[in-house]
């Protein structure tokens, strides 16, 4: 209890102080916004001293295409980024983020998020939009992210908001309509095709056929679509375009006094559900928006003090047709149903459906709704003090941050009535009825809260003597962070300081470190001291390479650190030796319940974060006067990440283990970006920019339990990497099966996937499985980006690209009708005796085939694709057109985002998201106006 | 003005700094409960008690690790013994024990679902050792019976892991991370002296008996029973002996005692004797005034009844179709159970009833089967349904003759209907098992078996009861003749004991470890070879015919006296694997 209230004691004087510097700072005159200030309180130096890898890319670049999801606008933008595409669902569509791809099997390989100075998470992240954005920067090695300590060793996204400049007032309203659609939905076969196919896999297992021509002539012809169905689920369901909008408002300007930055930004999005409210009352229209507000001020209060502040707002509102909070029960329904299962209407009003099956369009329908209300706010204030009175170029500078987001969830639900219809024997129909028609019966009380409190101060000091150049910072941090319902605040504290030095503009040595402790480790084992070393040589500014026409500019960096990763998963303080309860157990004559506490894992006292140990090389060069090229190539060690020593600890120790901080990985990788940007005297100016990153992890040790064969070990392999079954072709017949070794999962026939003997024991089973393909994490990725503008015509294109990338095809949409489900195009090239020569696909069977979907490497596909993201097409009409009604510029354009993909999916399935709700592409037009 | 705001500023960057000595990043109070919560109060303490007898406390009934059961724990390998040797076959395929009965028990292929239950069991209790005594509101009184309580469990646990490997580790503290985790195993003798320093430390602090609430926790006669039971197995010939069944050369120590002494069986008399005293003192007794036709029954039918001395309770009401009962019940009988099984005894087993007259009976096929049933000794009746036997209020005529409506998977030609209680039926479909750890007669038999082995059959010590009396004691209360010098179907007085152990403690988890610990599971019949059935004819008129025949030969390897070590244990290289594995 005592340390409770010291605890508050301290985070009230820190909140005080803050209120009271504000309210007793003098009011002085003062000339210039510092912002350098803010460019430190980042870890960013200033520009011609900086010796680490940093890649930025600009908010302006990030505002090409329709994009509900920031973090969806990032795709081959930053060199060293990975950028995995997620669901196509506005309002569920995050993508997963990783720096210098991944350095950890733990469950922490995340970014950490720093918006605005002040470490913060994806959440808030994902809650801007590209309108109020900087810029957005990866800090890559360990001399850019030192500052963050125990925390930086995954890569640190640092976010700049806009903010306001000495100006007149500038004003942009820009409003932009389209409409998005799905991409590349499954192909399941008609009902015709799935009868068909369906009698083959009796067939094939000995049994008779199901339907008869008669039906077969009926799914043919579809003259009894009520006991003869053929449904497309997605063409019921889906519309094919589905209108989305964004508006945006912004104003910036100010003085030598404030600085302002202020924007409005509203996105509906409609989702790709039909407008059910046409069909029920039951239900809501599938939608989406989110309404953005932003208010950054800069203020400077005397000569040597300045505030700045920072607020910014979010209203979600995300509603779901159905009772799910999102889409992927209907769409796996869907992937379920065969086509011939029942009609959508056995009669007028009359939803089909079976004991088994829901209907698809009841779920959406009929079922009720769910709506989820998010609202956020991220407010800062900073307020910095010059000390030239102490000694000139030092600083002081104080700040508060808060974070929240709070949503609330209503959802709507019923039960309703379906149909199996069946002729009986006089040939009337009979209706059998599932489920009843009820009345909606509401849920409001679901809610989370995320909540998350930064105080920060720090001290700066930025010097030039002569050739000598001298910057030195020193900050402190607090943070929490705290979620309801969830486990206990998570809380950081620490100190960070750098000091850099110049000489003559071309030697740079830089020493920094973070001193940073998190709650989740035993008292003396919480703080960890992470310093990084780092030089760095500009050797465009010696003599000999004065007056070179190539050369512009060509610096040389090299830097060696000790990083943390503190988000090493597993239960939260395992230094405690928890008890856990349990069900009840029986005692005494009348047998009667007693609770009881069992032992949690054993307590780990020793438990500590991850650390890193990265090596960086790198060059930033521009040449023949318009070619900047940057080049890192680097080395990472990542070692203390937590795992389960399985191997040797004997069982007698009577306890589950604790995850011990044993395993290490090794990640290697580099990342070129080059741009190119030219003005012609003509007026055509043009850019091109690429950035080419590759990385490659290895485990190289994960204390596995001792394997039978050395090709077992997942040690040596990437992280993740899948074990598959080597599939060598179909069984051509009985002769073939019997001199083959036997597999185990299943009676196989002629047709079926033949696996390779790894062990040659003559027994195909799980010791058979060996490391193949990649995993799904890509290990290049490729940015490549162009513009061209002429006359008020511009042109913006960007690709992404990745390659060393496997996926795997299964579940319904692939594997043929598993668990009672779909069949799908694939499957038409299926062995049978005829076409055993150019069959690509394994003999129809009508249950889950355990011997040909096992996991192998018959279902890996080459997950490599080339995708055009963004194309934005724009004109501008001439400032003398446009300045004779008032208006500074006008542009409208049109854009399409993620056109197309070339990729080895055979259009089956987009090569990013193969399950639940579709990926999607989008359509739009716009118009901007700046006064 | 100006200072102040430098001087906060910098005490706001100091303040932090110094946060590791400060309270900043200590954990906030929260809900979870750690062991110092658990420790901190007698009720808190109690809780954690419940999870030790939870782990602690194995059942005889084939409970099934299955998500329904809240007891996973007791048995989870779904089966009772006596299908893995000559008492019976479990009808279903799946069932474990057919791996006892084709010899393929490996390392690789164990049958002890408790291994990882006992050793967390035995951690717990040494937590509960080293701790409770810090509990605040707890009598000094009350902490020592919890202690007493703990090591009894302690000692069971130790008991059934030395009837299965010999020789374990002896694991006697918390085994923190840091220390050497390359514990060998102890020798046979430090197993057995292991278990015998917690019963004796438990024995004087433990109730006399446990009432009320507290029914189903430790007591004294638990303990002495336990004893017994331990010295009995540790005078037997698979550890009472210089040189083991299958040589583990200079090793041989792990899994015997190195030599053979009588004192051993004379310990284990005069702990039989003591848990007979005991049991007069606290009020219990064997069953006698159900009469002959019934006493029996009622010890294992009749819920906690005065004969039982220690059951385990942690499961409360079964419900018909599920563990223990699915594994027991016919499926022809009750259908829809979870286990579908059914347990058929053998002829093997039924064979070894005298008649009423305590004669030996002719098996060897023929007519007059029911007349031939009905003159068995009467605890026949009492164990096992035979052809037209009644099995509940639903079921009052098992037919187990060719075409019969209970024939189906009836290898045996009977039904095992012991351990089920007659009262299950469709009516009453939820009961509560006896799952009986320690029983009297269990001891009377023990007494007679250590008493014959130190001093013959008619010599009374000091106890005032020979090895005679005991086992006419257990015969005369299910109305066989008593056997006196001369009588009886064996001419062994050894044989005799044995004969009569296998009746009387059928299925009650006895011969599938007695005929191991006497080294006697490898003879034809036993766990190897044949084992038989009879198949039943209807004759004309309500007569019977059957003819013995062969449903299954059984292959026992010699290894098999002992359980292997998970393979995964011996992996990790501080076991001694057990002869032949």
């Amino acid at each position: 209890m005592e340390k409770r209230i010291k605890y508050k004691s301290i985070g009230r004087s820190l909140l005080i102080t803050c209120a009271i510097s504000s309210i007793f700072g003098t009011i002085q005159a003062r000339t210039a916004i510092d912002a350098d200030s803010a460019k430190v309180a980042l870890g960013i130096e200033s520009a011609g001293l900086h010796t680490g890898a940093i890649s930025t890319v600009s908010g302006e670049e990030l505002r090409k295409g329709f994009v509900s999801n920031i973090a969806n606008t990032l795709y081959g933008k930053i060199s060293g980024l990975t950028v995995e595409q997620g669901s196509g669902e506005a309002g569920a569509n995050s993508p997963t983020l990783s720096g210098r791809g991944l350095a950890t099997y733990g469950s922490g390989y995340g970014l950490m998020y720093v918006i605005d100075g002040m470490p913060s998470t994806n959440l808030f992240f994902e809650q801007l939009v590209p309108e109020e954005i900087e810029s957005v920067s990866l800090l890559k090695d360990a001399a850019a992210t030192a500052l963050y300590g125990n925390r930086a060793a995954n890569g640190v996204l640092v976010v700049k908001t806009k903010r306001g400049f000495n100006s007149p007032l500038k004003v942009s309203v820009g409003a932009e309509y389209g409409f998005q659609q799905a991409v590349r939905l499954p192909n399941f076969l008609d009902s015709y095709d799935y009868a068909t196919l369906y009698n083959e896999a009796l067939a094939n297992e000995g049994k008779s056929p199901m339907y008869s021509a008669a039906d077969l002539e009926a799914y043919r012809n579809g003259s009894d679509p009520l006991l003869h169905p053929n449904v497309n689920w997605y063409d019921e369901l889906l519309r094919k375009a589905a209108p989305v909008a964004n508006y945006n408002f912004s104003a910036r300007g100010g003085n030598d006094r404030i600085a302002y930055y202020v924007m409005f930004n509203a996105v509906t999005q409609n989702g790709l559900y039909k407008r059910v409210e046409s069909l029920s009352d039951n239900s809501k229209n599938s939608t989406y928006s989110r309404f953005n507000f932003r208010t950054n001020i800069d203020l400077n209060i005397s000569k040597n003090l300045s505030a700045h502040v920072s607020m910014g707002a979010t209203v979600e509102d995300k509603t779901n047709s159905g009772v799910d909070a999102n889409t992927y029960n209907v769409f796996e329904l869907m992937n379920t149903i065969a086509p011939n299962a029942f009609p959508i209407y056995v009669s007028p009003g009359m939803l089909g459906g079976t004991s088994t099956f829901k209907s698809p369009l009841g779920e959406i329908a009929q079922a009720g709704s769910n709506t989820a209300n998010g609202r956020s706010a991220q407010a800062q204030a900073r307020l910095t003090e010059k000390l030239d009175w102490i000694t000139p170029g030092l600083s002081i500078s104080a700040g508060v941050g808060f974070n929240t987001y709070f949503v609330s969830n209503s959802i709507k639900s019923r039960d309703y009535e379906r149909f199996l219809i069946e002729r009986d024997n006089a040939g009337e129909f009979l209706y059998t009825k599932f489920g009843e028609n009820t009345s909606l019966t509401g849920n409001e009380s679901a809610f989370t809260l995320w909540r998350n409190l930064v105080v920060q101060a720090s001290l700066d000091y930025k010097r030039t003597f002569g050739r000598h150049s001298v910057e030195a910072m020193f900050m402190s941090n607090y943070d929490d962070y705290t979620i309801t319902s969830g486990s206990l605040p998570y809380r950081n504290a620490g100190i960070a300081g750098r000091a850099t030095y110049g000489y003559d503009k071309r030697y740079i040595a830089e020493f920094s470190f973070g001193y940073n402790g998190t709650e989740n480790y035993p008292r003396g084992h919480r703080f960890g001291f992470f310093p990084t070393g780092s030089v760095a040589w500009v050797i465009s500014n010696e003599k000999f390479l004065e007056n070179n026409d190539i050369i512009d500019y060509l610096k040389l960096r090299a830097s060696y650190g000790l990083t943390g990763n503190h988000s090493i998963g597993g239960q939260q303080f395992m230094f405690n030796q928890y008890y856990v309860w349990k069900g009840s157990y029986y005692l005494g004559s009348s047998n009667s319940s007693v609770d009881r506490y069992e032992m949690g894992s054993l307590a780990n006292p020793d438990v500590t974060w991850e650390k890193e140990k990265q090596t960086n090389i790198g060059l930033d060069a521009t040449l023949f006067k318009g070619l900047d090229i940057s080049v890192d190539y680097y080395i990472r060690n990542r070692y203390d990440i937590l795992s389960k020593p399985y191997s040797t600890v004997p069982d007698f120790l009577g306890i589950n283990l604790p995850d011990m901080n044993v395993g290490k990985v090794r990640n290697t990788g580099f990342e070129t970006a080059l741009r190119y940007n030219t003005t012609s005297k003509k007026g055509v100016n043009y850019f091109i920019g690429a950035n080419i990153s590759f990385t490659r992890n290895e485990v190289t040790y994960n204390a596995e339990a001792p394997q039978v064969y050395d090709y077992l070990y997942s040690t040596g392999h990437r992280i993740n990497q899948p074990f598959a079954f080597e599939a060598i072709g179909f069984f051509k017949d009985q002769a073939d099966i019997d001199r083959s070794p036997k597999q185990v999962f299943d009676e196989v026939v002629p047709g079926d996937i033949k696996y390779k003997d790894q062990n040659g024991d003559g027994i195909i089973d799980n010791n058979d499985k060996k490391a193949f393909g990649y995993t799904q994490s890509p290990e290049w990725s490729f940015g490549l980006h162009g513009g061209f503008n002429y006359k008020g015509f511009d042109l913006d294109i960007m690709f992404h690209g990745v390659a060393n990338r496997t996926v795997y095809w299964e579940g319904k949409r692939f594997q043929a009708f598993q668990n009672s489900g779909k069949i799908s195009e694939v499957a038409l090239k299926r062995w049978t005796p005829e076409t055993a020569e150019t069959a690509t696909y394994p003999r129809l069977s009508t249950d889950g085939n355990q011997n040909n979907y096992q996991y192998s490497t018959f279902w890996q596909k080459n997950g490599n694709f080339l995708k055009l993201r963004n194309l934005e097409f724009g004109y501008t009409l001439p400032e003398r057109l446009t300045n004779k009604i008032k208006l500074e510029k006008l542009r409208v354009f049109a854009n399409a985002t993620n056109l197309f993909s070339l990729d080895h999916m055979e259009g089956q399935v987009d090569p990013e998201t193969l399950y639940g709700h579709p990926a999607i592409r989008t359509f739009s037009l716009g118009l901007n106006l700046q006064f | 003005m100006k200072k102040i705001f430098y001087l906060m500023l910098l005490t706001l960057l100091i303040s932090i700094w110094s946060c590791e000595d400060s309270s900043f990043l200590e954990k906030a109070p929260g809900i979870d409960v750690t062991e110092d919560t658990i420790f901190s109060s007698a009720a808190q303490t109690e809780l954690f008690l419940n999870t030790i007898y939870q782990y602690g406390m194995h059942s005889n009934l084939p409970y099934y690790n299955d998500d329904g059961i809240p007891n996973i724990f007791v048995n989870p390998e779904g089966h009772i013994g006596g299908a893995c040797c000559d008492e019976a076959e479990q009808c279903a395929d799946w069932y474990p024990p057919q791996k006892w009965n084709t010899g393929s028990i490996t390392a690789d292929n164990t049958e002890d679902a408790r291994w990882v239950y006992r050793w967390k069991a035995i951690r717990y209790i040494a937590v509960m050792l080293e701790r409770v005594d810090e509990v605040p509101d707890m009598s000094p009184d009350y902490a020592k019976q919890i202690k007493a309580e703990v090591k009894f469990l302690r000692a069971l646990n130790y008991f059934e892991m030395m009837k299965r490997y010999g020789g374990v580790p002896v694991i006697d503290h918390s085994i923190k991370l840091d220390e050497d985790l390359k514990i060998p195993r102890s020798t046979l003798e430090e197993t057995y002296n292991f278990i015998m320093k917690d019963l004796k430390e438990a024995i004087p602090d433990l109730q006399s008996d446990q009432a009320g609430a507290l029914r189903g926790r430790a007591h004294k006669g638990a303990a002495l029973a336990l004893k017994s039971k331990t010295m009995l197995y540790a005078a037997s010939k698979m550890f009472n002996t210089s040189t083991p069944f299958m040589s583990l050369g200079a090793n041989n120590n792990l899994i015997c005692f190195g030599n053979y002494k009588i004192e051993r069986w004379q310990e284990a008399a005069q702990a039989a004797y003591d848990v007979l005293e005991w049991a007069k003192e606290a009020g219990y007794h064997l069953i006698t005034d159900q009469g002959v036709d019934e006493n029996y029954r009622y010890s294992w039918e009749h819920y906690d009844n005065a004969e039982i001395i220690f059951a385990e309770k942690s499961n409360g009401k079964r419900g018909r179709w599920t563990w223990p009962w699915s594994s027991i019940a016919p499926p022809t009988i009750a259908a829809g159970n979870s286990g579908y099984s059914g347990v058929t005894p053998t002829l093997n087993f039924v064979s070894k009833y005298e008649d009423r007259q305590g004669r030996k009976v002719d098996w060897s096929g023929g007519t007059g089967l029911q007349v031939k049933m009905a003159n068995l000794d009467r605890r026949f009746n009492q164990t096992v349904v035979g052809n037209l036997g009644y099995w509940n209020v639903d079921c009052q005529t098992v037919e187990l003759f060719e075409g019969g409506k209970h024939t189906t998977s009836c290898f045996g030609g009977f039904w095992l209907h012991k351990l089920y209680p007659r009262e299950i039926s469709q009516q009453v479909w939820s009961y509560q098992p006896n799952s009986t750890l320690f029983q009297l007669n269990e001891i009377y038999l023990n007494f007679a078996e250590a008493m014959t082995e130190a001093y013959g059959p008619d010599d009374p010590q000091s106890f005032g009861m020979t090895a005679r009396d005991a086992i006419n004691i257990i015969r005369d209360r299910s109305g066989q003749p008593k056997i006196t010098s001369g009588s009886g179907i064996y001419s062994d007085f050894m044989e005799l004991i044995r004969n009569e152990r296998a009746l009387e403690l059928a299925f009650d988890e006895h011969r599938f470890w007695d005929v191991r610990r006497w080294l006697i599971a490898d003879q034809e019949g036993i766990m190897q070879g044949a084992m038989k059935g009879i198949k039943i004819y209807k004759d004309t008129g309500n007569e019977y015919s059957y003819e013995p025949y062969v449903f299954e030969t059984r292959t026992f390897m010699k290894r098999m006296y002992l359980h292997p070590f998970p393979t995964g244990e011996i992996n990790k290289g501080y076991l001694i694997q057990n002869p032949g594995y």
